[in-house]
Formats: C-alpha cells, structure tokens, sequence
C-alpha cells in the first residue's frame, strides 16, 4: 500500500559530444550541425517513425507547458526558442530528448506509477542508440562529461514525485531534507509545495552505478510515503474534529466553486485524496493515481491542450480558473463525507 | 513534474558562510515561505539541522545542497594551494576551447569536455579531493573515430574567431584551410 502515495517517477540522462563546446559555450553553428546529425542519427539507427524531432522555435506555448506538466521537458528548455534547440518526442510519450540545452543531449523517461528500477532499461536502450552514432564525452575518471561537474559520471537524476501533505502540515520535512542531504538524496517541493507534493532525487553523478541510483530513489521514496501514511493514521486519531473539519471544508469548496486557481486546486484534491485515504470521505474509484491525475489535468498546459483544444491560448485567462473549477466540481460531485458510525 | 529547484537556478549560487554562525561554510541552500514569499539562506549543516529540528509547524521548509558552481567560486576565493597565486590560478585556460577558470567560476559550467583535464585538480579538490568517488557504471561500448582530428578542428575554429576579431585575416585564411582539410578527412574516416 506504501507505494500508492509515490505517484510518478522519472529518470534523466545528460550526454555531450565528445568534443564540441558544451551548448553555453558553443557557436550557433557548431549547434545547428549538432542537431542536424542528431536527426540523422535518429532516421538512421532507430525504428522508422519512433522520434519525432522539433526545433524549439516551432513549439507552442501551451504545448510546452503541457509537456512540463509530463515531465517529459525541463521547465528552463521550456522557455527555449532558438531554432538550434530540438525537441525530440518518442513513440508518442515514452520518452523524450531535448538536445542543445545545458548539455548536448538530455534523455528521459517518466512514468506515473511505476518504480524507477523498472525504466532504467528503456532509457539504457535509448541512449546505446545515441551513442553508437554520435559518439559522447567519457572519461576513466569523471564517466560521461557533463556542463555543469557536479552531474559528471553516470550524467543520471533519478527523480520521483511523493504526496506528503501530512508530513509538510506538521513541519516534519525539513528534518528529513537535511537528514537525506548527508545521504546524497534532495528533497524538495513541486508546483511551489501546493498540494503537498514533493520530489525526492539523487545528487551527484560519481560512484554509484545506474540501478543503484534509481533503487535508492524509489526505497527513500517509499519510506517516505510510508511515514505519510503513519502520520495521517496519527492525525486523525489525535485531532479527529480538526482532521473531519479541513477535509470536510475542501469538499465543499472543491463540489461548489465556479473559478479556481490551480494552487487552490491541488490543495483541494490532496485534501480530498487523503480523506479518501483515511476513510473520512467516500468516492468509489477515487484512487492516489486518480488523484494524480486530476492534479496534472488542473495545469494550465493540460486545460490549453486537453480541455480547450487552443495551444496558443494564455495561461492568463480567466476561462483556465472556470475550466479547472468544473474539472473538480465533476471529480467530485459523487463524493461525500463519512460519519464516524460510518 | 519537476522540482522547483530548476526554477530557482541554484546551479549559479555563490558560495558563501554559514549566514547563521558564519564560520562553516554553507552547504545547505534552505527555502523557507514567509507571509507568501520565498526567503533564501545558506547554512551549514549543523546550524541547519537545528533550524530543522525546531521549525515552525506550519513553515513550509526546504532544503537542497549548494551546488558545485560555489565550491569552484570559493576555491578561488582561498588562497589556492594548488597555485602559486590567486591570478594565475585564475589564468590556467582550456586550449581547446579557451575557458578559462574564471569564465567556469563565472559560468559555474565548464566550457568543454576536454576542460575537465585542463581543470583536473580543480574539479577534484571541489568534487572532495583525491577521496571523491570515481565513475561506476555505464561505459562507452564504441569506439569514436576520428576523435582527435575533430578536437583539433574544434581547437582551430576557436583560434579562426580570434584571428578574425584581431582582423589578422591571413592568418586567419591558412587556419580555414586547415579547418577544410581536417573535416574531410574527419567525414572520410566516418
């Protein structure tokens, strides 16, 4: 059951030509000839029509804030629009590259639900292709070179996404940050800390292989999520009206509202999911990933794409806040308090 | 998706002390939300374990590790055993690409691959001396052709900028030749 609170995990692969400049370094040129062989390596060495490879000049702005919201962009290549920045997408979603941003290449996997061990071969398989056409930095010493030192080595961040509204409630985390710093392991907030979601990754590239990286994510990752799960336990036995009082509230917003900010959002639904967990709310079907999933579809990029059908449409309209109150007031019409007797 | 840690570009934080005992060095970048805003602070690890531990209960609170692009900084900022002196640590340079140790202070990035042999010891001492790990893991399985001829191209195309910022324009022509010369034997061998 611990798991169900680690709602997504990812993994991400910084690779860099084996000579040219790092992409802060190097001339439009030397980067335009680098995407260019990145393309051919991808028509030549993978399957016909698995990438799908874009120039970053050529991306909407509610396209890229959706596949932030998937985790398959970094949010600073988001911001990205020089023509020499690409864009790669693979078979619809599995993964994703982004080529000329801190470093050359940046491969990654992310997945909801699943633990990260289990991505480590994707994303294995996908870079053997890269390489055996461009051929990437590496060092006996240092491993795979990267821009920035501190990434140099496997070049792999391990990352996954814990709901821990509990353990931020009751100031519990900041401990726990500072105690899992000393074990090379940064836990730090999504989305501002807005619906007490939170990312758990490794640090450091240098003397851990791979597997062990993404192992050690997702154990420090499920501990946590079952340190959640005792202190909501705890909660609600120690403070039952106060516990009864906050869910309670949040169902009446989340059932009611007309216009809502995504930060009001998340925290709603986290509130709903975890009286849901704690047996104070009934909604059939309403399940840690059901909640993850309406968290991401609250976004500004997933209304602008999913909702809308207008990329180009501005994350400052007030139609966002109307859309994402009628997504939670849908996800939420069914659902209703539970009396102690219950 | 992704933490906000991106967001707040920590990769270009100066190293600096502990802003609460100001002796130790702070490792620890701590987040706190005060009244709606974001209040930034370095601390070291002992001092942020204590301000851990007594935390207000409804601060949110967090805490990531200072990155490299400090540790660099404040290696220069010492004098540098490694060097005789502070400027001409600061002019060692990469030659192929011609970072130079302040361009990778200022920069907290490196310029090239190859700046990781012109910087050795920088790199090491602030990745944790002659103790910090080594590389486990994954391995190149194939060989890369032509891997000096193209660091030579790029070496030149450098020196071919120079040149022409200097307005030294015949110089400048033999080293285009050059450049020529090399690629096609570089696309040959590929």
């Amino acid at each position: 059951m611990s798991a169900d609170l680690v709602f997504a995990g990812g993994l991400e692969m910084s690779r860099n030509d084996s000579v040219l400049p790092f992409p802060h370094a190097a001339e439009e040129a030397q980067l335009t000839e680098f995407l260019e062989r990145v393309e051919r390596v991808l028509e030549t060495c993978a399957d016909p029509g698995d990438w799908e490879l874009t120039p970053m000049d050529s991306l909407s702005p509610g396209l890229r804030a959706y596949l932030v919201e998937r985790g398959l962009m970094t949010p600073a290549f988001s911001r990205e629009t020089d023509p020499w920045k690409g864009f790669g997408l693979y078979r619809g979603g599995i993964a994703s590259l982004e080529v000329n941003g801190r470093d050359h290449i940046r491969l990654m996997v992310s997945r909801a639900g699943e633990v990260l061990s289990g991505l480590w071969s994707t994303l294995d398989e996908l870079d053997d292709v890269l390489e055996s056409g461009l051929g990437f930095a590496y060092d006996e010493r240092w491993g795979y070179l990267t821009a920035r030192a501190e990434d140099a080595g496997t070049g792999l961040r391990a990352h996954s996404l814990v709901h821990l509204p509990a353990l931020m409630v009751t100031g519990q985390l900041g401990s726990v940050a500072v105690k899992l710093i000393g074990k090379g392991i940064t836990l730090s907030p999504v989305w501002g800390g807005a619906g007490g979601l939170f990312q758990v990754s490794n640090k450091g590239g240098l003397g851990r292989a791979e597997l062990r990286i993404a192992e050690k994510v997702d154990a420090v990752s499920r501990q946590l999520a079952e340190q959640e799960h005792a202190m909501r336990k705890r909660l609600l036995e120690e403070n039952p009206v106060q516990v009864r009082d906050y869910v309670g509230r949040s169902l009446g917003v989340a059932q009611q509202a007309w216009s809502m900010t995504v930060e009001e959002a998340l925290g709603l639904i986290s509130a709903v999911q975890s009286g849901v967990d704690m047996g104070v709310i009934a909604l059939d079907g309403f399940t840690p990933a059901s909640a993850f999933a309406l968290m991401r579809r609250v976004q500004p990029g997933h209304i602008a794409m999913e909702e809308l059908g207008e990329p180009d449409a501005e994350v400052d309209d007030p139609r966002f806040d109307e859309v994402r109150a009628r997504l939670l007031r849908r996800a939420f019409g069914s659902a209703r308090t539970l009396d102690r007797r219950e | 998706m992704f933490a906000d840690g991106s967001e707040w570009e920590l990769g270009h934080d100066h190293a600096q002390e502990c802003d609460s005992c100001g002796a130790e060095p702070g490792t620890i970048h701590i987040i706190r939300i005060e009244d709606g805003e974001f209040v930034h602070a370095h601390l070291c690890q002992s001092c942020a374990e204590e301000a851990a531990g007594g935390g207000a209960d409804t601060d949110i609170f967090f805490a990531v590790p200072t990155a490299l692009a400090g540790m660099l900084g404040s290696l220069l900022s010492r004098p540098a055993p490694l060097f005789d002196s502070r400027a001409s640590s600061r002019k060692s340079m990469c030659a192929v690409c011609g970072s130079t140790l302040k361009d990778v202070e200022e920069r907290g990035m490196l310029g090239c691959p190859a700046c990781y042999q012109a910087f050795s010891r920088h790199i090491e001492a602030a990745l944790g001396g002659s103790e910090a790990p080594g590389h486990v893991g994954k391995q190149p399985s194939h060989g890369r052709p032509a891997l000096e001829q193209r660091r030579e191209v790029v070496r030149l195309e450098h020196m071919l900028k120079e040149l022409v910022d200097d307005e030294r324009y015949e110089e400048a022509a033999g080293v285009r030749d050059r450049i020529a010369e090399l690629a096609e034997l570089v696309a040959e061998e590929n």
